[in-house]
């Protein structure tokens, strides 16, 4: 260190504008306000039991399952996706990429609609559905379907990015050594696409453990049944217990604090 | 696998059109030798071997047959092909050993451990024994061409097609690798075709070589009968050999680049003019013995190899000279400067 000496730095940029300095400052202060007051006006001293309490406990289980099951479908309807979407060259790609992508910014209740008009009772394909025995609007499989559809987008956007990253010479090597088409997929492609996959497939999950708004109007708020997490929370802060609700908010946040730590590198880096 | 000769051969016409592409090579090889497709940047070499093994669609015109049956509607995987690429193309996530049983488990469709005990030969073959769990970003450029060679030669192909096998290898690593390609490219018993635009590895390596130039064939050949015959100045620059077009007086001289040259033989009209970079003579001063053919020209390059050294000389009638490095040295060739030129007529070939 050279403290005293100091050399005028040819490259040495002007002080920073100090008005934009304060407007950053601001907003990132803004931002974190909540958060902290969140952790600041939690009953921690409740905390273990609030986490243990039954309908607590129901919703926690249900939202794991929920999600999970949802990510699940994402996974075997995102990857022939972002396949297709990667791969083939057709005419209407472009449309199809809007459309699979709108749910990333549909209102989730818009979404929880049209599903209602698709496959609910007197939707468009739910009488069908119905005769085959198949029920959605109201049960837990609705609200798998719900998570799915506002998670998918997620997982195949990141799947697709990743398959444009495979150098498909490595492929076709692969198949001058006599795998097929499907051997190739499964034994190279997916292989190395591995990071995207597990990273589309958290975000995927991410999205689903947090959804209310396409659940609520498509599943409905059934306790055991389709009263996932966020639901749950929003229905006891304006009930009978507000510090369950907080508490429960915190297992949330810590979930998102968690995904993004595991992504930083391939998320927050390109940034 | 059937004997080699030409019945077990290699026959081919390969029409590609896409771009500014537009490639027609007609290509016949026996099996048991090597057959180079050499030419410059663009020309469609790789675009030939990928017709090969069935990457890129042939034309309808076009046509592969090997041992006389027809390839082009097998789809890739089921060609009796092995392929060595430029930059190797390993599978990255699979480690050496893996890399060479690949092909083994799905062209021979062997189990996993007989895959791996016939791979842990291959990589002992190429000499590679103690990096087999080695991951191909951890190899060496040398040694990940080993693999991609072993891995290749593991399914004992009916036609090996090698592309650019010693362009990612760095200049130190390639005289080895390429003696030791020349060795295993010996036990093949199948076709061998092999793509560069390098004439060391043209002439060291192929039986034969076909020239192409954008997407033609220009000449097919013996290296040493293209060196006698180059049919362009590209097959003349690649071999070495200085190819002048001039046009014959009909008394014995020929006209070149505003330069009277006497050729033995004297033909009438356009004439090409062949001459061995060893029969050009350099000097400070203007020759007066028996060469009649002498001008004057600037020295361009020197590039010196072993004991010898080639000077490029521009002017009037550019010409690549061949002088021991010796005589390099005690002449004091340096690019800039004015030298004398001299040819003897007997040393000029008219074709």
């Amino acid at each position: 260190m050279r403290l005293g000496a100091r050399v005028p730095d040819p490259d040495r940029r002007p002080g920073p504008p100090w008005p934009i300095v304060a407007g950053g400052a601001f907003a990132a202060a803004l931002l974190t306000l909540p958060l902290a007051a969140l952790l600041i006006e939690a009953p921690w001293s409740s905390a273990v039991d609030q986490l243990r309490a039954p309908a607590a406990i129901q919703a926690l289980r249900l939202s794991l399952t929920t999600s999970l099951l949802a990510v699940a479908a994402a996974f075997v309807l995102g990857v022939p996706l972002a396949w297709v979407q990667a791969r083939l060259d057709y005419p209407g790609r472009s449309l199809v990429r809007a459309l699979t992508t709108l749910p990333l910014v549909l209102p989730p209740v818009v979404g929880g609609i049209a599903l209602l008009l698709a496959f609910g009772r007197r939707g468009l394909v739910g009488p069908a559905l119905g005769a085959a025995g198949v029920r959605l609007p109201f049960t837990m499989a609705g609200a798998v379907a719900a998570e799915a559809f506002v998670a998918l987008p997620f997982l195949t956007l990141t799947v697709e990015g990743g398959l444009r990253q495979v150098d498909r010479r490595i492929e076709d090597a692969a198949r001058t050594l006599g795998a097929t088409r499907w051997e190739v997929f499964r034994t190279v492609t997916l292989p190395l696409i591995r990071p995207s996959l597990t990273a589309g497939a958290v975000l995927a999950w991410a999205r689903a453990l947090g959804e209310f708004g396409a659940t609520i109007t498509f599943a409905g708020n059934l306790p055991g049944t389709t009263q996932t997490l966020p639901l749950f929370v929003y229905v006891t802060l304006n009930g009978r217990d507000p510090d369950g609700a907080i508490i429960l908010s915190l297992v949330l946040l810590a979930v998102s604090v968690v995904v993004l730590a595991a992504l930083r590198d391939r998320w927050l880096r390109a940034l | 696998m059937s004997s080699g000769g030409p019945e077990a051969g290699l026959e081919a016409r390969v029409v590609v059109r896409r771009g500014d592409l537009a490639l027609d090579v007609s290509l016949t090889a026996a099996a048991g030798e090597t057959a180079v497709v050499v030419g410059p940047n663009g020309a469609g070499k790789t675009t030939v071997l990928r017709v090969l093994a069935g990457l890129t669609a042939n034309a309808p015109e076009g046509h592969v047959s090997l041992a006389q049956a027809r390839l082009d509607h097998l789809p890739v995987e089921h060609r009796p092909i092995g392929v060595v690429f430029q930059d190797h193309l390993l599978l990255p996530h699979l480690s050496a050993l893996d890399n060479v049983a690949y092909g083994l488990r799905h062209r021979r469709g062997l189990g996993r451990s007989a895959a791996r005990g016939v791979a842990g030969d291959w990589l002992e073959r190429v000499g590679l024994t103690g990096r087999a769990g080695a991951r191909p970003r951890q190899l060496s450029g040398g040694e990940a061409q080993r693999v991609a060679l072993a891995r290749a030669l593991a399914l004992e192909p009916a036609l090996l097609l090698l592309d650019e096998p010693l362009a990612a290898v760095d200049a130190a690593a390639r005289t080895e690798l390429r003696a030791e390609l020349h060795r295993h490219l010996a036990t093949v018993a199948g076709v061998r075709v092999l793509v560069t635009h390098d004439p060391v590895d043209a002439a060291s390596l192929g039986d034969r070589a076909v020239v192409l130039e954008a997407g033609r064939v220009v000449q097919v050949g013996a290296m040493a009968d293209l060196a006698l015959r180059p049919a362009t100045s590209y097959v003349a620059q690649l071999v070495g050999t200085n190819r002048w077009v001039g046009r014959g007086d009909g008394r014995g001289g020929v006209v070149v680049g505003g330069v009277h040259l006497d050729v033995p033989v004297a033909p009438a009209g356009p004439t090409v003019l062949v001459v061995d970079p060893r029969a050009v003579t350099l000097a400070h001063h203007r020759p007066t013995g028996s060469a009649r053919n002498v001008w004057r020209g600037s020295i361009e390059a020197v590039e010196t190899g072993a004991g010898v050294a080639r000077v490029r000389v521009g002017g009037l009638l550019p010409v690549v000279a061949e002088v021991t490095t010796a005589a390099a040295a005690e002449l004091a060739l340096v690019p800039g400067t004015d030298i004398w030129v001299a040819v003897k007529a007997v040393a000029i070939t008219a074709v």
